[in-house]
């Protein structure tokens, strides 16, 4: 597959013949971290504006209280949610929504405990919109002792401090994976380099520049690493098509990550088994040149 | 062309191998370069071709002195000079073709031209028949032409030759002689080194002969072969 003519039998090397395998590994490795990345990443982005368009506003049942009464103090709340900057709507969920909310708590008979069960208002806000929710928490106390609104910004902070650390990780992995193949390459270099080491003499000593014998070895490498770049990528398209399948029937959670796979993911993805390549020459290169500075001649 | 002034040559902590060798030799010149096995003809040819450094004294190539050269230096000088080897040092895995093409495709010189010049030449030191073998189906001699060839393929402005009869018949031997004096009569400076006295007998050029690690300069045009130590090579007497 594309021969280069070389003065070196590089191709013939020991340590060289698994190489493109490995830097498939690593290019599949990378891709699979670099999808995760952007999935998580995606996928939090897409959390918090759902989030943060929403309130939750609870009610706090009145003992006591009748019917009419309860819903003249509904009624209070939702004028006063309404009348707040940026709200939209407003949604009064009904016992059988409060009680499947509350059944992880309450088990899956919660209405029928007798126990008096908080009226939820759920509050759809125009995207962007930041409402006063201290003075509207104030005007809703009056209006319904006990009242709550709960922007979930805690569990926000700490679902999207999750996520970023997901991402993170990912992105790290992504990095010593590329560093890794650097590694391998350079320690492929050197190792070629050294058994070839009196042909390179040879060379030399005919007239040939550093320069020379590293582009050889740079030949060699953009050989094995475009054939590991097209075996990561096709392993890592495969698994991303099968996680995508999977979450599509309804997997667990973490394969439902997969499903909100873009087409446009399908660019920066692409970018690494290139960005391999141009890694594995460049650290040849100079691998290759750094050792040759070395030599006697 | 190359210039040696008190040059001496030690390996390592070793003891010198040559000391205070001081001569010229002119461009255009064919010089023998005589002395017994382990006398020191290498090591004064590894200087030439730049693939050693002298212990102390001054190596001129080309009018550049090569101690401080820097390494980037090197190719462009090297390019400059053939060297046979005595251990011929083809490369096993490409044939006597690529073999003796490389100094042109270090070179940059194009392929179309590769092709032209290269057969010619093999065909000239009798490989004709043999451009795509490798040289472990060669035999010794027929090792040694390819070697000669990729010496001299580039026109080298210096030819340093190490034993290049050393592994032929006498016939032969003779005959490869009689290239380089054709190259010589092009303008190729020539150095040929070897412990064949025969050989050099049959010959009128110049000798550099190692004794004790020193070099004498002797011709043996002269009605009395002179034999100073170190002597310098005057330019044209040589060829």
């Amino acid at each position: 597959m594309w021969r280069f003519r070389s003065d070196l039998p590089l191709d013939r090397d020991s340590t060289a013949r698994f190489l493109p395998w490995i830097i498939g590994f690593m290019v599949y490795l990378a891709m699979i971290a670099a999808a995760v990345a952007l999935l998580v990443d995606h996928a939090a982005g897409r959390w918090q504006r759902d989030l943060s368009s929403q309130l939750t506003v609870e009610l706090p049942a009145v003992l006591g209280e009748d019917s009419a009464a309860r819903a003249e103090r509904i009624d209070g709340a939702v004028k006063i949610i309404s009348g707040a900057d940026g709200v939209i709507s407003t949604r009064l969920l009904d016992e059988t929504e409060v009680a499947r909310l509350l059944s992880p708590w309450l088990g899956a008979a919660a209405t029928e405990l007798g126990v008096p069960l908080p009226d939820l208002i759920a509050v759809s806000l125009q995207p962007g919109a930041a409402p006063d929710i201290a003075t509207l928490r104030l005007e809703l106390l009056e209006a319904s002792p006990g009242a709550v609104v709960d922007d979930h910004a805690a569990f926000n902070a700490r679902a999207m401090g999750f996520l970023r650390t997901v991402e993170v990780m990912a992105v790290s992995l992504l990095v010593l994976v590329l560093a890794a193949t650097a590694g391998v390459v350079a320690f492929v270099a050197r190792a070629g380099l050294s058994i070839h080491r009196q042909i390179v003499e040879i060379v030399h000593l005919v007239g040939a520049r550093d320069s020379y014998v590293a582009r050889q070895f740079q030949a060699q490498a953009f050989r094995f690493g475009l054939i590991g770049a097209l075996i990561g990528s096709a392993l890592a398209a495969v698994t991303l098509i099968f996680a995508g399948l999977w979450s599509a029937q309804g997997g667990n959670s973490v394969g439902l990550a997969f499903n909100a796979f873009e087409a446009w993911m399908i660019w920066p993805l692409a970018l690494i088994p290139l960005a391999a390549v141009l890694i594995a020459m460049v650290t040849v290169r100079l691998a290759v040149l750094g050792a040759l500075r070395r030599m006697a001649y | 062309m190359v210039l040696f002034d008190g040059v001496t040559v030690r390996y390592g902590a070793g003891p010198e191998v040559l000391r205070g060798i001081s001569f010229t030799l002119a461009p255009g010149s064919f010089h023998f370069l005589v002395g017994a096995s382990g006398a020191g003809k290498s090591s004064l040819l590894k200087l030439m071709y730049l693939a050693m450094r002298p212990a102390a004294g001054r190596v001129e190539l080309f009018g550049r002195d090569v101690s401080v050269l820097a390494r980037t230096d090197y190719p462009a000088l090297r390019r400059r000079i053939g060297v046979v080897f005595q251990d011929f040092r083809l490369i096993s895995h490409l044939s006597a073709m690529d073999n003796v093409a490389l100094p042109l495709r270090i070179a940059g010189v194009r392929e179309s031209d590769i092709k032209r010049h290269v057969p010619e030449l093999l065909a000239w030191v009798g490989l004709k028949q043999h451009l795509d073998a490798l040289p472990a189906t060669l035999s010794g001699g027929q090792q040694q032409r390819v070697a000669i060839a990729r010496a001299v393929i580039s026109r080298p402005s210096l030819l340093l030759a190490d034993e290049p009869t050393g592994n032929v018949d006498d016939g032969i031997g003779v005959r490869l002689m009689y290239l380089f004096e054709e190259l010589n009569k092009m303008g190729t400076t020539v150095v040929i080194a070897t412990h064949n006295e025969a050989l050099v007998g049959r010959f009128t050029h110049r000798q550099l002969r190692i004794t004790g690690g020193t070099v004498r300069m002797m011709d043996p045009t002269a009605p009395t072969a002179s034999a100073a130590p170190s002597a310098a090579a005057e330019p044209g007497m040589g060829a």
